[in-house]
């Protein structure tokens, strides 16, 4: 008989291995571990395990450097939070200081020199560019001489900055430049206060009970946050002393605005009118402080006293907005509830750079007392410089709007930590036509795209960086952010580059053969050392309290666990000199006074809207921020998003514009698209702009 | 046409897949990685060297479990050679000169979101070292990682044996394993106690 | 009867909205600290995941404009959170010790019946894979489990750090927790102090005097929640804010 195979045999074995294998593990296991697998795989993120280290060391993205402490795995640092009990009890990082640890993992960040190659579309590699910008730095001094070289620093004050300016001494003659920023203001104001060189102005905040600003952003980190915001965010219940009340005079309603305690809407540009009626009250009814610098100006300024008793109260309320009785009410608690203080924004807040108003926030200061020994306004040392820079001679600061226009062959902007806009439409107005601007910076923003060549600076955390104070520390101060990161970028090291470009042999030679940021900045640790007031103060101390380091390099090592060095202030001098205010300022002040005047009988005309840069707001830099920050002003609605601008609904409909419609904005800064948006608290003839572009520009557009 | 002669067809299948099921499957699943270096525990807790468990698998300044120790805790005595061993040998060239960390392979490997501490066990509950890791402390050399080519997780955790009917000497690290220890010592069980 | 003689606490958060001033701090504190991904371009305030968030609120008298910024997160509800009522799957749990709302991806379906359950809109859904940029996803937080596509996440009062300070707690042989020692992200970051954190069966803590203040007050109290958040202003038309209906015109900004 034959024996095959029927399909009921096969369908018989099949079962049993089919109930045989229900009994056995393998179709549970397959189950489960296939489950498990699948909720481990690549869809899912895996943080890093291992042993946690702790690194003390310093935000260094504003001057505010506030104390941080990493946490790591390794050399990556996976979380990290302040150390409010290291600088003077101040540690509160921004919200661009806490994810600090992503900045060098942005997508945008610079991989090599870049090109701006317009033809070829964008920024490209480029191998060669040291010989390139040493090319073009002989065509520069050939066409122009040393002065049409320069060097633009948004941070002045650092080591780096005294290096930068002692190489342009080394060409004989540089113009080192500083963008307009709260802390280039009070640097103007102090030499025009007649202030010895090496001395410079800050605001002392810790006994201030009412604070007068001119659309400063106190409330949004400003100065440093720390600081600056409990000491006007108290609450009541605590005692009525203990809180600072906020006046703010602004044409913009930022946060700033919105949270004071009282604010007026003051017309655009008319800043300098409401300081003048101010003024004017405190005069007339002698509601100033005696101080022997009061009395030192009404004697010497005569000019200025008879500009403000030549100015009316009405002219000030109609040319400002605001009403007389609430011009002597803020110049009654001003003068009666003192210490009192009074500060101005820059420009990327809104203010006009107009000199003019700086003297007479100045001048109110002085009148209102800040300047006495327990006042508000001090005065304090820079730093000395590192040994290594002393033999060349080091060019001063100048504004930027102070040179002429069309004066620069070669510009070399320090990009590599920007807390606000750079004004590019200012700088490239400086520029001759066929000269070349140099950018470091760390990533291919807004900066990069505008410049020549582009060499990639450090990443926060990746590379060396040190942190000055801001203009809310009476002290000179130093600390370092050391580097976390083992980076495989390639970054420039801008000591390194200056002693190569320089055509002075003996630059930074006494750094050694290979002269870099740490060096220097251990030479500023060494020079530090020398002064009698120096002392150190480190990360956690049970009482704050700082003490002198034993010898030099013990202070080094200090540094590099997070200490931080801070010098004794300098009391008030005398003030000598040319006079303080000065009859060109009286007219520049006279000039303002009618402008705003002026503006406040015309109508309101939609035409020409008066643009008001809106300086916070994320991405208001133009550079790219780390991707979490996109929580704050596209996952929500607490930030305003750059690229976006701001009119009033009765703007917009005469306009025929409608929220969320995108629109081409224009104007001599250049051309970017736009998202407008609606609000009742933007004045009908202004326009608030929340863009980089427009930062550090006031005044009328015509709109496209 | 007739069938096979009279083979018990379903039973044969069933018992193969059954055979195969419980002898072979077992040992297709694991996959057995090695660890980079040899060690002995027994020579390094042995009298000639006279470590304890916490010297090298101890608690740090926070706190925190060092479990695995990394190489500069091997290097605090093997700076250089103490022996002629080969295996010391690749220890001090390879890793302690070369400042590289071990990368052992870990037996209780737990998931991101389980959180386990040793500190509440180890020195709150007095659990001993064994308890949950077996005698591994006592090993002559380190047992390659039996690694699960599903779930890509070690044995340890599921147990050494597949049906886990019987409760093995082999300690177990499963979620249920963990509650049942719990329980039985009345101490918290409560999803975030655990879990991340 | 336990072995381990723990004191149930009850977590509890007050914020100050006379001091907050939106800067956001809170809220990057709180991405950093829990690994919240990045989504994408696309998402927009309805789907952006943001634990805690912070709204800005205009008052309703048209003479004295004022504005309140109010930071809103998992308001850890009592006994009868509607998230832990409706979850299907036992995904949330209330910590019989701590109080805590526990939220646990691993174990939700994502059916988001607790997003439409919680009346404050605390709860955010994972729409994307979370994906961050690898240089940004090697400096994740290991103290908080990522999570994956699909499932609801929100606010555990900073579950990574209770478990870290019981750790250290208990390799010090405590098993009690001192009250500095367990303090949430946003609390450490934010810079005016406006938050605070504490336990509030313990009768000497800070939180346990201000949620007694006048000046304290909860969102919806009449639900019956029972949330362990508590805001405090001085500011009648505040105390009223989640009794107004906002009538205004949708497309005005929100943030100038």
């Amino acid at each position: 008989m034959s024996t095959r195979v029927s399909r009921r045999d096969v369908l018989k074995l099949m079962s049993g291995v089919a109930v045989g294998t229900l009994f056995t593990p393998v179709p549970w296991k397959l189950l489960d571990d296939l489950a498990i697998r699948t909720q481990n795989e690549g869809w899912i993120a895996h943080p890093r395990r291992g042993k946690l280290g702790f690194v003390p060391t310093h935000c260094s993205l504003c001057p505010a450097g506030c104390a941080l402490n990493l946490r790591c795995v390794g050399n990556v640092p996976v979380s990290l939070s302040a150390i409010p009990t290291h600088t003077m009890g101040a540690g509160k990082p921004c919200p661009y200081g806490l994810v600090l640890h992503h900045f060098a993992g942005h997508p945008d960040r610079l991989r090599g020199a870049q090109v701006l190659d317009a033809a070829r579309g964008g920024l490209q590699a480029e191998a060669q560019w040291e010989r390139q910008l040493q090319r073009w730095l002989k065509e520069a001094m050939a066409r122009g001489g040393a002065q049409s070289v320069a060097v633009l620093d948004p941070n002045p004050g650092r080591a780096l900055s005294s290096c930068y300016r002692a190489f342009l001494g080394s060409l004989g003659g540089g113009r080192y430049l500083v963008p307009p920023s709260q802390e280039s203001l009070l640097r103007e104001l102090s030499r025009a206060a007649g202030l010895p060189e090496g001395t410079q102005l800050a605001y002392e905040l810790s006994n201030c009970r009412t604070l007068l600003s001119f659309s400063a952003p106190v409330l949004e980190g400003w100065g440093t946050p720390g600081r600056v915001l409990p000491r006007l965010r108290s609450v009541e219940s605590q005692g009525a002393s203990e809180r600072a009340r906020l006046i703010q005079a602004s044409p913009i309603p930022n946060v700033s605005a919105r949270l004071a305690d009282h604010w007026y809407r003051i017309r655009p540009g008319s800043e300098a009118a409401f300081a003048l009626g101010v003024a004017r009250v405190l005069l007339d009814r002698g509601w100033y402080d005696s101080s022997p610098a009061s009395r030192e100006i009404l004697t010497r300024e005569t000019e200025l006293l008879s500009l403000i008793s030549d100015t009316s109260l009405d002219a000030v309320s109609l040319a400002t907005g605001v009403s007389q009785e609430e011009l002597e009410r803020s110049a009654w608690r001003l003068s009666h509830e003192g210490p009192s203080l009074v500060v101005q924004g820059d420009p990327s807040s809104g203010v006009a750079a107009d000199a003019s108003v700086s003297r007479m926030v100045f001048l109110l200061n002085v009148l209102l007392g800040a300047t006495r020994s327990q006042g508000t306004l001090k005065t304090k040392a820079s730093l000395p410089l590192p040994h290594c820079l002393r033999s060349h001679g080091a060019v001063a600061a100048t504004s930027l709007e102070s040179i002429p226009d069309a004066s620069l062959q070669l510009l070399l902007i320090d990009g590599s930590r920007l807390s606000s806009a750079l004004p590019m439409a200012q700088i490239r107005r400086k520029m001759e036509p066929q000269g070349r601007i140099v950018a470091l910076t760390p990533y291919a923003g807004k900066l990069a795209r505008a410049c020549d060549l582009v060499l990639p600076t450090s990443a926060p955390l990746e590379g060396w960086d040190e942190v000055e104070a801001a203009c809310d520390l009476a002290l000179p101060r130093f600390a370092l952010a050391r580097p976390v990161f083992d980076t495989k970028a390639e970054y420039i090291d801008p000591v390194q580059l200056l002693q190569r470009l320089s055509p002075d042999p003996k630059f930074l030679s006494a750094l050694g053969p290979k002269p870099s940021y740490e060096k220097l900045l251990r030479d500023q640790s060494d020079a530090l050392y020398e002064l009698d007031e120096g002392r150190v103060i480190e990360p956690w101390t049970e009482d704050g309290k700082a003490s002198r380091a034993s010898s030099s390099s013990a202070q080094w090592e200090a540094l590099l666990r997070g200490a931080e060095w801070y010098g004794e202030g300098m009391s008030w001098k005398s003030m000598e000199g040319p006079a303080l205010i000065g009859a060109d300022a009286a007219q520049t002040l006279r000039r303002s006074m009618e402008r705003a005047r002026t503006r406040a009988l015309v109508p309101a005309r939609f035409e020409q809207l008066c643009v008001l840069p809106l300086g916070s707001g994320v991405g208001s830099t133009g550079e790219p921020v780390p991707p979490l920050l996109a929580k704050l002003c596209r996952e929500s609605t607490l930030l305003s998003r750059a690229g976006t601008i701001y009119l009033n609904p009765q703007t917009a409909r005469v306009m025929g514009l409608r929220s969320g419609q995108r629109v081409q904005f224009e104007g001599p800064w250049g051309a970017e698209t736009a998202r407008v948006q609606l609000s009742e608290r933007v004045e009908p003839s202004s326009l608030v702009a929340a863009t980089s572009l427009a930062s550090g520009v006031f005044g009328d557009e015509v709109r496209s | 046409m007739r069938s096979l002669p009279r083979i018990p067809l379903f039973a044969v299948g069933a018992a193969a897949a059954l055979l195969l099921g419980w002898l072979v499957f077992p040992s297709f699943l694991y996959e057995r990685i090695d660890q980079p270096l040899h060690f002995s525990h027994a020579l390094h807790t042995s009298d000639s060297v006279g470590l304890s468990c916490s010297d090298c698998h101890g608690f740090d300044d926070e706190g925190r479990f060092a479990g695995i120790p990394v190489t500069r805790v091997c290097a605090d005595c093997h700076e250089e050679m103490v022996t002629d061993s080969e295996f010391e040998r690749r220890l001090v060239e390879d890793y302690v000169t070369a400042d590289r960390e071990i990368v052992w392979k870990i037996y209780a490997r737990q998931p991101e979101n389980v959180y386990f501490p040793h500190a509440s066990h180890v020195v709150l509950a007095e659990i001993d070292c064994a308890r949950c890791h077996g005698d591994h402390g006592a090993s002559e050399a380190l047992r390659p990682l039996e690694r699960n080519r599903l779930s890509g997780y070690s044995r340890d955790i599921w147990g050494t044996s597949v049906s886990r009917f019987a409760a093995s000497d082999s300690p177990r690290m499963k979620m249920g394993d963990c509650c049942a220890c719990h329980r039985q010592s009345k101490v918290t069980t409560g999803c975030l106690d655990c879990h991340r | 009867m336990k072995q381990s003689t723990e004191a149930t606490h009850r977590y509890a958060m007050a914020i100050d909205l006379d001091r907050c001033t939106g800067c956001g701090a809170c809220m990057m504190a709180c991405a950093v600290e829990n690994n919240l991904s990045v989504c994408p371009p696309e998402a927009g305030v309805r789907k952006g995941i943001t634990w805690i968030r912070v709204y800005r609120v205009e008052g309703p008298s048209k003479d004295e404009p004022d504005t309140v910024f109010i930071p809103l997160l998992c308001q850890q509800c009592g006994h009868h959170a509607p998230c832990a009522q409706v979850c299907p799957q036992n995904a949330v749990e209330i910590d019989a010790k701590t109080g805590i709302v526990f939220q646990m991806p691993e174990r939700c379906l994502g059916c988001r019946y607790c997003m439409a359950a919680c009346p404050y809109h605390a709860r955010y859904f994972n729409w994307w894979t979370p994906a961050w940029p690898p240089e940004i996803e090697r400096c994740l937080n290991p103290d908080v489990a990522p999570r994956m596509r699909g499932v609801v996440e929100k606010c555990n009062f900073c579950h990574g750090r209770l478990h870290e300070a019981r750790a250290r707690a208990a390799a010090e042989g405590r098993r009690e927790l001192e009250e500095h020692e367990y303090q949430p992200a946003c609390r450490e970051a934010c810079p005016v102090n406006a938050i605070t954190f504490g336990d509030l069966n313990n009768p000497e803590s800070e939180i346990s005097k201000l949620v007694k203040s006048l000046r304290a007050f909860r969102l919806l109290e009449g639900l019956g929640t029972e949330p362990k958040v508590y805001y405090l202003s001085s500011r009648k038309w505040v105390h009223k804010i989640d009794r107004v209906l906002d009538t205004s015109d949708q497309e005005v900004a929100l943030n100038v």
